[in-house]
């Protein structure tokens, strides 16, 4: 039987069922457990950073040398000369999309990736468009999340840092939906969730709760999914004031649950201190090792009818 | 010789049409955007336009006649927007010959720009600005970008298309 993702483009996380979801899980699963080295044999694959993202490209583009494919592309588009010669996106895809069997794309502007699916006459897959999307990244946070919890449901999760402007935690909050989660929130009020995800929470009767302080909630949570509150965008007053309550620290895990492991999207830079990274809680490194699994089930289901 | 024709106690009788629309039970405040979204002060059609008029359903309504203009089913949509609850008259040689209330769209095209500053309809002509529409719990109609996947009520949309919400 056809998998249902095959020849489809992969751009948003909201456009997932439920059961598509499980299907990637179950082969990010497969393929970490029994790694294939055939499913993209033959295949060139497009990876085409218009915005350089150096983990999520690398990350990529292991996927895919792992699956046995090969890969064409650029790491950031001002060592091209797209855009230079002014020519238009939608131009630059159709041509690099006439010579691959998918491409991978990533975009500073919001929208870019729909553009490049609506235009391309192979599967396009998002790998971040602005603040939008970033769907591969939403996966590997549920597989991590399986992985260390042996489920999806009825997860206790808390999202701690910039939950405003925080693109991973909107879309794993939305996925999460479907799981019947208990959310934490912990920001700064400045840096709050905003209220369409809250509304969404809302309408799939999800329970959270708005908090100030990591200790709080740090005896309720199966996973603590940390962000970088980012010094830009505050003054510097106000900023010292309140990065010490966003910096997790040893001794703030004395709490957890035993269960507990802390999740990062990274590039960590002082939020987490160091000597955290050495207690059993700290996951965030596997996280990022879980990407390529990640994202050698979505390549593996696109280009393949069946595995 | 003058549209409006006598102002009785309780009604404002204009002028009827040869042939075009009337748009009746436009919300208040609406005709002026009609007129500003579709650009019709810049042409020459004949066109009588009724402000806050008493009307038993919306308790004041606005009322647009507009000669030799009929609307093109995109076009009805995007009025819609401005006026979900109108009511289109088609006239031609004076009769009416087609009448039908306006419904909200599931979809716009091409209408309306997109308030996000970062989306790429701003900067991609390929890219036409596309909204998905619908009603929230709290009854407001709400626009989602099909490109950012931004969702914005029809207010903010409409202001930042330069249009009174």
């Amino acid at each position: 039987m056809t998998n249902p993702l095959f020849q489809k483009d992969i751009i948003s996380i909201s456009e997932f069922t439920r059961e598509h979801i499980e299907l990637i899980l179950k082969t990010a699963r497969q393929l970490k457990e029994n790694p294939r080295d055939d499913l993209l044999k033959g295949r060139l694959i497009g990876v085409t950073f218009f915005e350089g993202s150096t983990r999520t490209r690398l990350s990529f583009e292991t996927a895919i040398h792992r699956l046995g494919g090969q890969v064409i592309g650029f790491a950031d588009a001002s060592n091209t000369s797209l855009g230079k010669k002014g020519e238009t996106l939608a131009d630059s895809i159709r041509i690099i999309t006439s010579y691959v069997d998918a491409l991978v794309m990533r975009h500073h502007m919001e929208g870019a990736a729909r553009l490049a699916a609506d235009i391309s006459p192979v599967p396009v897959i998002n790998a971040g468009d602005g603040a939008n999307q970033h769907p591969s990244q939403t996966i590997l946070d549920l597989f991590t999340i399986y992985e260390t919890q042996g489920r999806l449901n009825e997860i206790n999760i808390a999202f701690v840092g910039d939950l405003k402007y925080g693109r991973t935690v909107h879309s794993l909050a939305e996925a999460l939906c479907n799981y019947n989660a208990r959310i934490y929130l912990v920001s700064p009020e400045s840096l709050a969730m905003p209220k369409y995800i809250l509304d969404t929470l809302d309408k799939h009767h999800i329970e959270y709760s708005i908090h100030q302080t990591i200790e709080e909630v740090m005896p309720k949570v199966d996973i603590l999914y940390m962000t970088r509150v980012q010094k830009e965008r505050f003054d510097e007053t106000e900023y010292q004031h309140l990065r010490s309550k966003y910096i997790l620290t040893p001794q703030m895990l004395t709490e957890a649950r035993s269960n507990m492991k802390i999740l990062h999207p990274l590039p960590r830079i002082d939020e987490i201190t160091l000597d955290v990274d050495s207690t059993p809680h700290a996951y965030y490194f596997k996280q990022a090792a879980n990407g390529v699994y990640a994202r050698q089930a979505l390549l593996s289901l696109v280009l393949n009818k069946e595995i | 010789m003058s549209d409006t024709t006598q102002i009785s106690k309780d009604k404002l009788l204009v002028e009827a049409i040869a042939n075009g629309t009337v748009i009746d039970h436009i919300a208040p405040g609406q005709a002026m955007n009609i007129l500003r979204l579709f650009k019709f002060l810049g042409k020459h059609n004949h066109i009588t336009v009724g402000f806050n008029l008493r009307s038993g359903e919306l308790g004041s309504k606005d009322i647009i006649k507009i000669s030799d203009v009929t609307f093109s089913p995109s076009e009805t949509e995007q009025l819609a927007i401005l006026a979900p609850n109108a009511t289109i008259n088609v006239i031609s040689n004076y009769k009416v010959i087609d009448k039908y209330d306006l419904r909200l769209p599931n979809e716009t095209i091409g209408a309306f720009k997109c308030p996000n500053s970062n989306c790429i309809t701003h900067v991609e002509e390929a890219a036409t600005p596309r909204f998905k529409i619908f009603v929230n719990s709290n009854q407001e109609v709400m626009m989602r970008c099909h490109y950012c996947e931004r969702v914005f009520t029809r207010e903010v949309v409409l202001k930042n298309n330069g249009l009174e919400p």
